[in-house]
């Protein structure tokens, strides 16, 4: 009989362990649905932020009567990271650029890629190996007329079981010729992070 | 022990491994009960993916216009409910064919709505060849932090 018992019970544990192993699985999800796994910087941020400053630097009345008539060129610098975590501010400017260029308004001269440019222009002119009247002539690349640039900062708080964490990303774009600063946009975030009674 | 304690013993062994089984699956669910309704206000660029938000949330206001031959829109939000409503929404562009542009290119927005309160929500088309749009509503499918 008590063999029986602990059978039933072994029995029990199992099917429990079978059950609850099914649960572990891999899917994939929507990229755009909102995270909130924790509170560091997220895919959700990048996308407001990208999508936020488009938005604002497309509305701007000065950009909408310039970008009228002309497509006029940029290229984005970096953003720097002056918060404390590991940011791939890169990708931050990426998208920018890419919804940007998707807009029709602006063209873009990809700075990382100049190595690259010059390289296969080298091989077209000196190589031998392409038809000079097919070789793409060099000195016509066209110089970009503003800059994109910016600062993602952030100030943290702790207080026993609540954290939060606020972020301001702040884009600027810049006439090369003249130096003025034509537009700036901002998009603040915060999230707060509070521990349930049981610590979980 | 007697043999019919042994038998009622194993019925209730029984039953807890059915319980635990039933337990177990129901922890895997994803708990997507989502009853799809497209505004009940009678607005078709207002989609609810949860039927209850059409009673809690009102789209007051769908403004439109034309910004250097982008589609500008504005949503004002009302949480009719007396409590605070936390949901997320995304705005939609279509072509004039009713084929969606840029579809990923606007993420979910994630937005909290005091009772009572009035909220505007505004987006920009992705390109030129956007000309129609819905705004889709639907809960915040995360825990909050």
């Amino acid at each position: 009989m008590k063999i029986s018992t602990m059978n039933m019970m072994l029995m029990t544990l199992l099917s429990s362990i079978l059950v609850l192993s099914a649960c572990t699985s891999t899917k994939y999800g929507d990229a755009q649905a909102t995270e909130t796994v924790n509170t560091d910087f997220g895919s959700t941020d990048l996308q407001g932020i990208a999508t936020k400053m488009v938005d604002d630097l497309l509305i701007f009345p000065p950009v909408v009567q310039m970008t009228a008539e002309r497509r006029p060129v940029m290229f984005v610098d970096t953003i720097k990271n002056k918060t404390t975590e590991h940011i791939d501010t890169e990708s931050i400017t990426d998208s920018i650029q890419s919804k940007l260029l998707q807009s029709g308004k602006f063209r873009f001269v990809d700075m990382t890629a100049v190595k690259q440019v010059q390289d296969q222009l080298n091989y077209q002119q000196n190589s031998g190996m392409v038809n000079n009247q097919q070789a793409v002539a060099v000195g016509k690349q066209v110089g970009a007329e503003f800059m994109l640039y910016g600062n993602l900062s952030s100030i943290v708080k702790k207080d026993g079981s609540t954290k939060d964490v606020y972020y301001k990303f702040t884009l600027k774009m810049t006439n090369l010729e003249t130096g003025i600063l034509e537009w700036s946009g901002e998009k603040e975030i915060r999230k707060t992070k509070s521990r349930g009674w049981i610590g979980l | 022990m007697t043999f019919s304690d042994v038998k009622q013993l194993q019925g209730i062994k029984l039953l807890v491994i059915v319980l635990s089984c039933l337990w177990g699956l129901n922890a895997c669910s994803t708990a997507t009960t989502a009853e799809k309704g497209s505004g009940d206000e009678g607005d078709p660029r207002v989609e609810y993916k949860e039927r209850h938000f059409s009673t809690k949330l009102a789209v007051l206001d769908l403004k439109e216009r034309d910004i250097g031959g982008l589609l500008q829109v504005n949503a004002t939000l009302r949480n009719k409910w007396g409590m605070s409503l936390r949901f997320q929404y995304q705005f939609r562009f279509f072509d004039k064919d009713g084929f969606p542009v840029n579809q990923e290119s606007r993420p979910w927005i994630p937005i909290l709505i005091t009772g009572g309160d009035e909220v505007d929500v505004t987006a920009l088309a992705p390109n030129p060849s956007a000309k129609t749009f819905t705004i889709v509503i639907q809960r915040a499918l995360i825990k909050p932090y």
